[in-house]
């Protein structure tokens, strides 16, 4: 009989640890904490302009709120898109209080040029004094702030730290063939986010 | 724009090295993680609307909580004994999760690790230990020493103190243990909160703090071998502490003890302002009265003392037949703690009284006046049908003299007031004690149902009562020890799960497992239930217990599987890995996986290390039993399996391996223009003896469409590749490797693929869910997934499929196999229909 490890959806997991946390779990709460916060965090703060005062105000806000409408959670969506769509209803509320903070603002030294490069991520190579540049950098956070957790990591393990597909499915709890496939969702979900960004910011069609 | 993937690749991994991960404070994430997590274990979550809903939601809550507050009665009298001074104690605790914190003395900073502690050993050097569980963790502590400790429980399960040290088990709250020769002299001013009242506790110089049990709106149950107590400002609550007594106090308590000195002085306790019986001279001890019925002495009655002790421990109810002309009794045997005694006379319903608490050195008086009761007629009826249901079990719960009232009337040993329904569903019960009534029905197939009278007059007659009994369901499971072997004969009770008394009595059904551990516990009312495994490992003493929890939601028509499968103790893997030479191998992936764990995800037991430079290993945290051994080397190679092995009980294992056997290389060429594909697959495939096939190992192409699979063992093997996107058709090759060949080649020339839609349906109907295969023109099955299956719509798309002539079969539900030949050619999409015919 075949071993070869099987492709499994793992939605239904965000269930499970929904209803265990609904039951008081405590261990499922740190579950969740541990692998959502760092990620939400960061997408906060692509969004408040690195303000980490307003950022950690935000984080904290959307967990309160993350835990009163827990039991509207259905899985539809992956927590992490849940948990920042929670946190963009808060930014939305703190921006009709406060001057808008749109991610344009965030990284307003870009230059069209750059953007305009930056935006072919997927067709093009691109050439060393681009890579150079601070803008690229902010760009590359902030895409990766857009992306689930488990694309964060894959990409970090292959591209970062040289990892096999086998060594990133053990840290994703996935089979390789998943894992796989997940790495190739990660990559065109990088440069589908990386593109739209730089187009949005620099005004490329 | 059109997509380059080679390009995007090599952009993504220049631009991911520009990644500056933003971290936030680590000081906000622990707080906010904190409060996170106190808050899901605070807050009583809504009933989550999906079926799906864990077995253990909600009642859990209500256990934690239940538990905390009512098994506080362990708490014994040699908690407060002294002794000598610990220096050191060694603590073993067993914690699932949870917070373990020691200082060395009541001025030291505490020391606190957090989470985590499967094994942790603590060395205490200083008087204090404080442990703190989440809600629903439970931990095992057991404190060695020479000498007795006082223990002061916030919440227990369960607690055994003495001159082997401490035993508890906890859940829900906390665990403070000092050597009581340690304790220090508080002077001045302690303040503490008390079930949301600050009270102010000042302290003598010739006194001792002996405990603070520091659980806000929690009642607990302490007792003081000696001591004084002055209480500014009164406790609510607080029903007694006397010298030697055993009290009720509401919240967090503090009790004082006079130095060894002036132990023998302290004489009483004052309470508030409220006086205290003097007890040192009291000469008589314990519960005497008499009985009568319109001021008239009944000769023949029988007096039932019932200690409020909570679950998991079961007060046995301590009844006195009495015969005596003037109506006396005198109970002069009961332990100090706290009672309700029930007067039970023919003739006459039950007579009850208040709380009692029996208190060491003195004598209460109790008298009771009997009455003729109430009579309730009424019916028993199947709630979905309105049939009258017979012989159904009819027990009033208010009049019961124990606590825990089984479904069963067998278990219930006559404290039970009970009647039994007609043969029509009727029934007629008479001398119900006055004042509030709750009546419990239940029957065989039916789940119990309650109603509550309210408040019954005298003499009353109350008609029309009707109880309707639902559907039941079933709670199944099996108890295992720390060794994976079956706990025979183990007692199971499953409870209702109305842990906050809204009801008089406990409902619960006990079994006896058989050999294999295996247990059933059948007819349950729909709903919440905990169960409670009552194994050898439960109990502690003499009629003290801490049994494992469980919880389950009882589903009518449905069984509801518990299981209490200890946990096994975890080993240590380490050894040292060597080429054929001899060579250490370093940076090697070492993979384990349980036998037969296919999908290496973190709850199927997989784990995994690196070689270090000298070839050596280690793996913490694994469970004795056989395992399946994977090395990845560096680079795009992944998952070679290597061998079987078994982590023993005994011991840290030591498993060192030497990996010989072929380094088999090749090329995977695109047939159309012999250019390399890059991330091809090629798994590996050994046949074991019998000719069975299994997956040995997987490796991934470079971007020169290189491979290398090392080590392959010798034997006969087949060799699958493929390409990930789908657009090559996969190709396959057996080989038999023979002992001492060092290297050996196999390249591929994968043929562009097609595609084959199958399409399951009987009659006009899709079948989902129908496992399908396909067999190539050689007649052998080819795997594209580990199980491929038709979706909702009873389809299952397939490509990358190698042009040529295939069988496609279709299995269903009920094993019904349906087959079919299809033709693939090149990137064509073809259609294989599969139709098991209609019904």
């Amino acid at each position: 009989m075949s071993q070869e490890p099987s492709v499994e959806p793992d939605r239904g997991g965000q269930l499970e640890l929904r209803d265990r946390i609904l039951a008081g779990d405590r261990e499922a709460a740190g579950e969740l904490f541990q692998t959502h916060f760092e990620g939400l965090y960061e997408f906060v703060h692509y969004r408040v302009a690195g303000d980490s005062v307003l950022a950690e105000d935000l984080v904290q806000d959307t967990f309160v709120v993350a835990l009163e409408g827990l039991s509207s959670f259905d899985g539809r969506s992956s927590l992490h898109t849940w948990l920042c769509g929670i946190a963009k209803n808060k930014l939305r509320e703190r921006r009709r209080k406060r001057k808008a903070l749109p991610l344009s603002d965030v990284l307003d030294e870009a230059s069209d040029d750059i953007d305009a490069v930056l935006a072919r991520v997927s067709s093009e190579p691109l050439p060393d004094w681009v890579l150079e540049r601070k803008e690229t950098r902010e760009l590359v956070g902030a895409t990766l702030s857009n992306l689930p957790p488990d694309y964060r990591r894959a990409l970090a393990g292959k591209y970062l730290k040289g990892e096999s597909v086998a060594q990133i499915s053990v840290a994703l709890a996935k089979s390789p063939k998943a894992t796989e496939s997940l790495l190739t969702r990660a990559r065109i979900a990088f440069a589908e986010v990386f593109e739209l960004l730089a187009k949005r910011r620099g005004g490329v069609d | 724009m059109k997509r380059d993937f080679e390009v995007l690749d090599r952009n993504l991994a220049l631009l991911m090295k520009l990644w500056e991960p933003v971290v936030a404070r680590g000081e906000f994430r622990t707080r906010v993680e904190r409060e996170f997590v106190a808050a899901v274990a605070r807050r009583r979550m809504r009933a989550v609307p999906s079926e799906r809903r864990s077995a253990f939601a909600s009642p859990f809550l209500r256990v934690a909580a239940a538990a905390a507050v009512l098994l506080c009665a362990l708490f014994a009298w040699n908690s407060f004994s002294g002794g000598p001074e610990i220096v050191v104690a060694t603590v073993e605790s067993i914690l699932e999760r949870g917070q373990v914190a020691s200082r060395d003395a009541r001025d030291g900073e505490w020391r606190a690790s957090e989470g985590g502690f499967e094994a942790a050993a603590l060395e205490m050097s200083g008087d204090f230990l404080e442990l703190h569980t989440p809600a629903d963790a439970f931990a095992r502590v057991v404190a060695a020493g020479a000498e007795p400790w006082s223990v002061f429980p916030a919440s227990h399960v369960a607690l055994e103190c003495g001159a082997d040290g401490v035993v508890a088990q906890l859940h829900d709250g906390g665990l403070i243990a000092q050597a009581p020769a340690r304790v220090r002299t508080v002077e001045g001013e302690l303040v503490a909160r008390t079930g949301g009242a600050r009270v102010a506790f000042e302290l003598p110089d010739d006194e001792r703090l002996l405990a603070l049990a520091p659980r806000a709106e929690r009642w607990i149950h302490v007792s003081a071998r000696a001591g004084s107590l002055e209480l500014r400002g009164r406790e609510r609550g607080v029903l007694a502490l006397e010298r030697a007594a055993d009290a009720w106090l509401a919240g967090g308590v503090a009790l004082l003890a006079p130095t060894e000195a002036g132990a023998d002085e302290a004489e009483r306790t004052e309470v508030g302002n409220e006086s205290a019986e003097p007890t040192a001279q009291a000469p008589a001890y314990g519960l005497f009265g008499r009985v009568s019925f319109e001021n008239a002495p009944i000769e023949r009655f029988r007096v039932v003392a019932l200690q409020q002790v909570n679950l998991p421990q079961r007060a046995e109810p301590q009844p006195i037949d009495c015969a005596d002309p003037d109506g006396r009794f005198e109970l002069a045997t009961l332990l100090p703690g706290t009672y309700r005694l029930f007067v039970v006379a023919e003739g006459f319903a039950v007579a009850k009284s208040e709380l009692l608490v029996v208190v060491p050195g003195s004598a209460q008086r109790v008298d009771f006046e009997l009455e003729r009761g109430s009579t309730v007629f009424g019916s028993v009826l199947d709630a979905a049908t309105g049939v009258p249901v017979s012989g159904a079990y009819i027990v009033s719960e208010s009049d019961t003299q124990i606590a825990v009232l089984s479904l069963d009337v067998v278990d219930n040993e006559g404290f039970d007031r009970s009647v039994v329904a007609f043969g029509n569903g009727n029934f007629r019960f008479e001398r119900l004690a006055s004042g509030a009534q709750i009546l419990r029905a239940s029957a065989p197939g039916y789940g119990p149902a309650w109603v509550d009278l309210g408040a019954l007059e005298p003499g009353e007659e109350r008609r029309d009562v009707v109880f309707r009994l639902g559907r039941t369901g079933r709670i199944a499971g099996s108890v295992l020890d720390a060794a994976g072997l079956p706990v025979p004969e183990v007692v199971v009770i499953a409870s209702t799960a109305d842990f906050e008394r809204k009801r008089p009595c406990l409902t619960y059904r006990r079994v006896i497992g058989d050999m294999a551990g295996r247990y059933e516990l059948p007819d349950l009312g729909v709903g919440a239930w905990a169960v409670l495994n009552f194994g050898a490992a439960a109990k502690l003493r003499d009629n003290q217990y801490a049994p494992e929890f469980g919880l389950a939601t009882v589903r009518a028509g449905e069984v509801t599987t518990v299981n209490f499968h200890a946990k096994r103790p975890k080993k240590a893997l380490s050894g040292i890995v060597r080429d054929a030479s001899g060579a250490p191998l370093a940076d090697l992936m070492l993979m384990v996986a349980p036998k037969g764990a296919s999908d290496p995800s973190k709850d199927t037991g997989w784990n995994q290390t690196t070689t270090a430079a000298d070839g050596s290993y280690r793996l913490a945290d694994i469970e004795p039993g056989e395992y399946d051994l994977y090395i990845s080397w560096t680079g795009p190679v992944e998952l070679v399996f290597v061998e079987t092995f078994e982590v023993i009980t005994r011991g840290d294992a030591v498993h060192d391996m030497t990996l010989r056997g072929t380094t088999l290389s090749g090329r995977v060429l695109d047939g159309v223009h012999a250019r390399p594909i890059e991330s091809a697959v090629l798994v590996l495939y050994s046949f074991d003896s019998n000719g069975v096939r299994n997956f040995t190992g997987k490796v991934l192409t470079d971007a020169e469409g290189r491979y290398t699979l090392r080590p392959v063992p010798d034997g006969r093997h087949q060799v699958l590749a493929y390409s990930t996107d789908g657009t090559y058709g996969q190709e396959w090759a057996e080989i038999t490797l023979r002992e001492g060949v060092v290297t050996g080649t196999l390249d591929f020339t994968l043929q562009l693929g097609g595609m084959i839609l199958v399409r399951v349906r009987a009659g006009a109907e899709p079948v989902a869910g129908a496992s399908v295969q396909f067999f190539d023109e050689r007649g052998v099955e080819v795997q594209f997934s580990a199980r491929n299956a038709t979706d909702a719509s009873g389809t299952s798309l397939l490509v990358g499929i190698k042009p040529g002539r295939w069988r496609v079969s279709a299995t269903d539900a009920s094993g019904r196999t349906i087959a079919t030949e299809v033709d693939i050619s090149d990137g064509a999409r073809a259609l294989a229909e599969l139709d098991f015919g209609g019904r």
